[in-house]
């Protein structure tokens, strides 16, 4: 059984070179699909350019495919993400717009946790009763909700009745400051400026508890099943034997073993984590990647862009590649049984 | 001379359907909601008369009218008909869903039978086979709503396009599933049994292990038409699939208008409406989803099962268990991802 540390950077490293054809396919399989269509792709993506405007897409995109990969492979190694119709590098917009929506997605990852879990606990302990029946509507309910419906729901009536913020980062009363890290949590707190980290921290609110309350669900349901699992062993009959409260058996003795499964859920919900902000970003203002995106590929947006919404798709792919990663990875670490060599 | 009279229950796919509904109580809700939606969605393509009362355009001398028994969920601007629009859109978004999860489910089940049954390393089926995972495993690092986003930008505006692109980054998702199913299934001995009486490859596979699959394949199918609909709607308010107010009205569509140009806050029927169709309507399919998946997990299927089976005495060992097929054994007890297939949420 491999478990030193050496043992642990090979199981890591391997993993890492296992990203790169995934990543590679990632890069080929978005541009072919994306490119499929090239006759009239230029007046379906810009119907209102002008002559020239159009003439300048329509040489870009009419050379051959295979070039074009090459042209937009080369520049993507070089970090050239490509430009908007109107000139707009790619890259800096999304590199300054992902802070944001890392942070949200993180917030939203928090809440799932301190709250998709412990329901997931009630569900597996009152399995099949009233309990279990509530449990399961809720997360449905959740599951059930389009993310822009719950979106549009908390802005238009939820937050007016709570006094909470639905649009942005800071309230527009607070001057500019100084950006380090573009989180604006994390941003007002190194400033040192508690009102500031409040009025942040409301404006987190909403958006995070919208993107939570639909992904929840995969995290309840994975910890009920793993409690089902783990509740009928004999070490938690012995743990309830010794006369240990009922909270500390299922809290400390059984969800300890059940949560090394339910870690898993990182890597199956941001997928939904990162296409929810795509639709919460746009309704709460919340200037992140999932607006870019919204406005690059939306068919309302005024200012469609094509290498913006190609990039988009590129980077949520990667991300989910490194959250399953990052699980996977965990998952070795937590639990015991699994062989690093 | 006394006759033994031996009765075999046959497992049709179809017949643990109705050991969930009779278990779970929400599943047999939801199964009602179902049908319900579906008849009515029936009656609204072949008489229309009967529960659309206007037209989709038809504009009504009650303009911005609250909720009232002439019109039942409102009125906007124009005096459309909120509640003849909502019913007109149950059998579009309902045939889409079904159109979708269909697609997906043929063209992932095909692929995912191929990948998992002729994978011996080394022939051309091994090769095959591999290709197709890795193709399948790219696929599914892209979130569906994204992906489907930019191809409908490629493929076109509209319905058509839009339900080609969803179907595009959707089927994917049948292949890990069934091919994991084959896998398991493809050892177990009944079919060796069949290949040493000298049934061909290709009829095992046909009668004895797609026949085994098929449950898991269309519990999983019923909760995905729910995720289908969500995705489908999503777009329809980011803009790109349907056009509303137009003859043929789409939930998202029409509350993405609302939400733009009526206000909400004064008349909040214009998205309270369409937002509710589509939430009971997901609602419904994942009532019914969600209690067949529990059987399909080896960990919440022996709590199932314990809890059907009320009238035995508990057995000391996990008896055997009344669901034959569908067993997720993974050759590998500690693989990370031992759990039911899971599309996370878009």
């Amino acid at each position: 059984m491999g478990r030193s540390l050496s043992d642990l950077l090979v199981f890591v490293a391997k993993r890492l070179v296992q990203l790169v054809p995934v990543l590679l396919g990632v890069i080929i399989l978005t541009f072919v699909v994306t490119h499929l269509r090239l006759t009239g792709l230029c007046n379906e993506w810009y119907p209102h350019a002008g002559a020239t405007t159009l003439a300048n897409c329509n040489a870009k995109y009419g050379a051959p495919l295979i070039n074009q990969f090459w042209q937009y492979f080369t520049g993507l190694l070089q970090g050239d993400w490509g430009q908007s119709v109107t000139g707009i590098q790619v890259y800096p917009s999304i590199a300054a717009d992902l802070p944001a929506t890392l942070e949200l997605v993180l917030a939203s990852l928090f809440l799932m946790v301190v709250i998709g879990i412990p329901l997931g606990v009630i569900a597996a302990q009152y399995s099949g009763r009233l309990g279990d029946h509530l449990v399961r509507i809720l997360y449905l309910s959740g599951w059930a909700t389009p993310t822009y419906l719950g979106a549009v729901i908390a802005a238009v009536f939820i937050g007016p009745y709570l006094g909470l913020p639905t649009s942005g980062e800071y309230s527009t009363t607070i001057p500019p400051f100084n950006q380090y890290t573009h989180m604006s949590v994390v941003d007002a707190a190194i400033a040192l400026n508690l009102p500031y980290t409040v009025d942040a921290i409301d404006h987190l609110i909403l958006p995070a508890v919208v993107l939570a309350f639909i992904n929840m669900g995969i995290a309840t349901r994975m910890t009920r099943a793993s409690m089902l699992e783990v509740l009928p062993l004999d070490y938690v009959k012995s743990a309830r034997m010794k006369g240990l409260a009922e909270f500390w058996v299922m809290y400390k003795h059984a969800l300890r073993n059940a949560l090394i499964t339910t870690t898993t859920v990182l890597g199956i919900t941001a997928g939904g984590l990162l296409a929810g902000t795509v639709v919460i970003e746009e309704v709460f203002d919340w200037p992140g990647i999932g607006q870019y995106a919204f406005t690059a590929i939306g068919g309302n947006s005024s200012t469609p862009n094509f290498d913006g919404a190609v990039a988009v798709v590129i980077i949520f792919a990667i991300a989910v590649v490194v959250a399953n990663l990052v699980a996977d990875i965990l998952y070795g670490l937590l639990d015991p049984r699994v062989d690093w060599r | 001379m006394a006759t033994v009279v031996v009765k075999v229950r046959t497992d049709g796919p179809l017949s643990v359907f109705w050991r969930v509904l009779r278990a779970n109580p929400l599943s047999f809700l939801g199964f009602l909601m179902v049908a319900f939606l579906g008849l009515t969605a029936l009656v609204v393509v072949v008489a229309p008369g009967l529960v659309v009362p206007y037209g989709p355009l038809q504009q009504t001398a009650a303009r911005n009218a609250a909720p009232s028994q002439q019109h039942l969920f409102g009125t906007d601007n124009l005096g459309r008909d909120i509640f003849s629009n909502v019913m007109l859109a149950l059998p579009l978004d309902l045939g889409i869903g079904f159109a979708i999860a269909g697609s997906a489910l043929l063209i992932g089940g095909a692929l995912g039978l191929l990948a998992g049954f002729y994978n011996t390393p080394g022939t051309v089926g091994g090769w095959v086979s591999v290709s197709i995972m890795r193709v399948t495993d790219i696929f599914l690092s892209f979130p569906s709503l994204i992906l489907a986003l930019a191809l409908t930008r490629v493929l076109g505006l509209g319905v058509g396009p839009t339900v080609l692109a969803i179907t595009i980054t959707w089927w994917p998702f049948y292949v890990r599933l069934v091919r994991g199913e084959v896998l398991a299934v493809k050892h177990l001995p009944y079919v060796n049994a069949a290949r040493a009486a000298g049934v061909t490859e290709n009829r095992i596979l046909l009668r004895h292990v797609l026949r085994n699959v098929l449950e898991p394949m269309i519990v999983y199918f019923t909760l995905d038409i729910g995720t289908v609909l969500v995705t489908y709607s999503t777009i329809g308010f980011i803009g790109v699939a349907s056009k509303y107010p137009g003859t043929s009205p789409e939930w998202g569509a029409m509350l993405a208008f609302y939400q733009q140009t009526g206000s909400t806050n004064v008349y909040p029927w214009l998205v309270i409406a369409p937002g509710a169709a589509i939430f009971v309507t997901v609602l419904a399919f994942s009532l019914l989803g969600d209690g067949l998946r529990d059987i399909l997990d080896p960990r919440t299927r022996r709590a199932f099962v314990r809890g059907t089976i009320t009238h035995d005495p508990p057995p000391e060992t996990p008896a055997p268990l009344p669901i034959a097929s569908g067993a997720i054994t993974d050759s590998n007890p500690v693989a990370p991802v031992n759990v039911v297939e899971t599309r996370s949420q878009t």
